[in-house]
Formats: C-alpha cells, sequence, structure tokens
C-alpha cells in the first residue's frame, strides 16, 4: 500500500479508485490487497476510537491490529445493511470490551502480578486545566475507564445510550450514570 | 450542576431522555436558575468540543505489516484453504475439537512460560516461538475446517473470540517482557505467575479430553 502511495507520489497515473463496496467484495473473496486498502481508508478512525477507549497508544495499536483481523475473519458475514464503518466501529468496541473483560479475569486471578503492575496498561493522563481541543483529549483520556467509555461512545462517536449498555454489557442507567459523572469531571478540569 | 437538586434531570432533559412529564418543570426552572443555565451552557459547549475532536488518528507506526502477517498466517497453514475469508458461521465443526482448542492454548502458553530469564537478553528468542506459535494456531484451525460435524453459529465465534484472546495473551506478555527485561526479579514472577496459568490451562485440557 505504500508503494502504490509512493507511485502516487511520484506523479504517475493515478488508477481508478475502487469504491468501498467493490473492495468489500473483493475482500470478501479473499484478496489481501482489496482488504489492505480497506484497512488503509479506516485505521484512523479505528485507532482514534481504541486510542479514547483506552487512552494508551501501545494498547490502542494492539487493538487495532486485532480488530482489522476479526474483520478480516468475519468479513465475509459483512451483508452491507450498515455502512463499513459503522459495522467496524461496533466490531472494534466489541475487540476493546473483550479486551477489558479479560484484563478483569486476568487481574482478578493474578493478583501476585497485578502488585508488580503492567506499565503502560490503562495509564491515566493527567488533563490540563485548558479547553482546546487537545485538552478535550486529555481530559478524556485522564477520565475514569467506564465515564471515558461511555463519553467517548456517546459524544464523541455518537452511539445511543441504549446502544452503548448493549455493547459494555451494563443497564442504561448505568451508562447514563457514567455520562453525567464523566460530564461533571470534564467540566471540572476544563473550567 | 451538583450544586442543584435538578443537576441530574437537566442532563436527562440535555440528552432527550428527560419524561414528558417532567419537561415543563425542569425547563421552567432552568429559565430561573442561574447555576443551572451556566452548567447548561457548559454542556453545549462540552458537546460541541466533543464534535470538534477529529475522527481519526495515525497510529505512531504503519500497522499493516503486522495485519497483513497474520491474515497470511491464516491462510498458509496446511488443510485450512480460505477459513480465514470465510464468515465464522458458515465454518464446520465438532465439539470433539474443543481439546484441540485447550491443546493449542496450553502449549502456546507453555512454550510461552517456558522462557527463561535467560532468554531475555538474546537477540530476538521470540521469533522462533512466535513461528511455532503460530504453527499450532495453525493446525488447530486446520482441526476445525476439516471437521465436518455442526456448531452454532455463536459457538463459532465465541471460539474465534478465545483464540484472539490467546493471540492478545501471547502479544502482551511478549510486551510485558520487553518492558522488565532490565529487572529480573519482576521478569522472575511474571514468569512464574506463566506457569501457574498453564498449570490451570493443562488442568482444563485434561477435562475437555474426558
Amino acid at each position: 500500500m505504500q508503494a502504490a502511495q509512493a507511485s502516487e507520489d511520484r506523479g504517475h497515473p493515478a488508477q481508478p479508485v475502487p469504491d468501498t463496496a467493490r473492495l468489500v467484495r473483493r475482500a470478501q473473496a479473499g484478496d489481501h490487497d482489496a482488504f489492505g486498502e480497506l484497512y488503509r481508508r479506516h485505521v484512523d478512525r479505528v485507532f482514534a476510537l481504541c486510542l479514547r477507549l483506552t487512552a494508551d497508544r501501545d494498547l490502542a495499536s494492539l487493538l487495532t491490529q486485532d480488530a482489522f483481523v476479526r474483520a478480516w475473519r468475519n468479513i465475509a458475514g459483512f451483508r452491507g445493511e450498515s455502512r463499513l464503518l459503522t459495522w467496524l466501529h461496533r466490531l472494534t468496541v466489541n475487540v476493546v470490551m473483550d479486551h477489558r473483560r479479560a484484563e478483569k479475569r486476568r487481574r482478578d486471578r493474578e493478583t501476585t502480578l497485578a502488585e508488580g503492575g503492567e506499565p503502560g496498561i490503562h495509564a491515566v493522563v493527567q488533563p490540563a486545566p485548558v479547553g482546546a481541543r487537545r485538552d478535550l483529549e486529555r481530559a478524556i483520556a485522564g477520565l475514569p475507564t467506564g465515564a471515558r467509555t461511555v463519553f467517548t461512545l456517546h459524544e464523541v462517536e455518537g452511539y445511543r445510550m441504549r446502544e452503548i449498555a448493549e455493547m459494555t454489557g451494563v443497564a442504561v442507567g448505568t451508562v447514563k450514570a457514567q455520562l453525567h459523572r464523566a460530564r461533571r469531571l470534564l467540566r471540572e478540569v476544563l473550567r | 450542576m451538583r450544586d442543584c437538586r435538578y443537576g441530574e434531570e437537566l442532563q436527562d432533559l440535555f440528552d432527550g431522555v428527560l419524561p414528558p412529564e417532567r419537561e415543563s418543570e425542569v425547563a421552567a426552572h432552568l429559565e430561573s436558575c442561574d447555576v443551572c443555565a451556566a452548567a447548561w451552557d457548559e454542556l453545549v459547549a462540552l458537546r460541541a468540543a466533543a464534535a470538534d475532536l477529529p475522527s481519526g488518528l495515525a497510529p505512531d507506526r504503519d500497522l499493516w505489516p503486522d495485519i497483513a502477517a497474520r491474515m497470511a498466517a491464516g491462510e498458509a497453514a496446511p488443510g485450512t484453504g480460505t477459513v480465514a475469508t470465510r464468515p465464522a458461521a458458515a465454518r464446520p465443526w465438532h465439539p470433539g475439537r474443543a481439546r484441540w482448542l485447550a491443546a493449542a492454548a496450553v502449549l502456546a502458553l507453555a512454550v510461552l512460560s517456558g522462557l527463561q530469564l535467560r532468554d531475555i537478553g538474546r537477540d530476538d528468542p521470540y521469533d522462533a516461538l512466535g513461528m511455532g506459535y503460530a504453527a499450532v494456531r495453525e493446525d488447530c484451525r486446520a482441526g476445525l475446517e476439516e471437521s465436518a460435524s455442526e456448531m452454532p453459529a455463536e459457538s463459532v465465534t465465541a471460539v474465534d473470540e478465545g483464540l484472539d484472546l490467546i493471540d492478545q495473551a501471547i502479544r502482551e506478555t511478549r510486551n510485558a517482557l520487553d518492558k522488565v527485561a532490565a529487572a529480573p526479579e519482576q521478569a522472575g514472577r511474571l514468569v512464574a505467575g506463566y506457569h501457574k496459568k498453564m498449570d490451570l490451562l493443562q488442568k482444563l485440557a485434561r477435562l475437555a479430553s474426558q
């Protein structure tokens, strides 16, 4: 993909850009290159979602990989009723939630390891007290996990509370409480 | 909002989830309460700021080579055919293959947990381990593919996700060991912890095969 991009940058004649539906059909037929193009078109969105949900760049990179591998494995099941990006988003949230549940199980069982800690995982970023865009990112990253997840999915990604409840496996009332908490904390930090 | 008893309902009104019978009272309160009016303005500003965040952020490095390698590994194993390109629901399954998966998980973790502190100082001891693990994983997938019996689609999905979790555990273990390579005491505790986990998985595998 990078080679193709470099070719375009050097001024070679541009090839017709396949539409997403065509790329999906090719990927469903096993075409790695087509899936690679889909990756290139969507990786920034998937990574942004992973990063905002985890507040950890290394972990977000790992989960982005997992999301695309899972997407590849399941792309034959994508029927096109929704946009590919919508499907990818939902799949990515599932990957992050699966990771979170696995982490919780691991921590519950490995208390001795937890004492030592694993640096970088769920690292909390200290927010800065001003309201610029970058500071909002930092402030979101500094939220507790539940509040950060709900705020990101609701206010940044536009999911409804009911949808978030389904994706995260908690009650709608819990989602609402986490959203209110997130807003209160963010307002305090950004005020 | 914390300073006013209408604070929670104000957010419900903001989100459009306030019961209709409460809307008029809360809206009227909002008109007369400076605290709630200020809070409302902050909610509006916060939502606008969140909506203004960039929808995409680039990762620090190109992730495609790793993804492509994992995709290729999924197709290269003998007997797998095009397993990685087919929907999970279409894959055949035999319930007895559960022990295949358990054995694969045990073997993968056994390989990993066999890593001793002395290995950490080598050029890259994980490469060989990773290749071994990939072979085990794809053997496992080949076993699934060859089976002609039925299995509910949701179970296949669960198995898929289980395999993903194993992959993830392997990668995170590697990362963790990389990070503590300079701290033998911590690394020793990690290895000891994974030995315990391997023991547990071995017990599970024995149960699955019975």
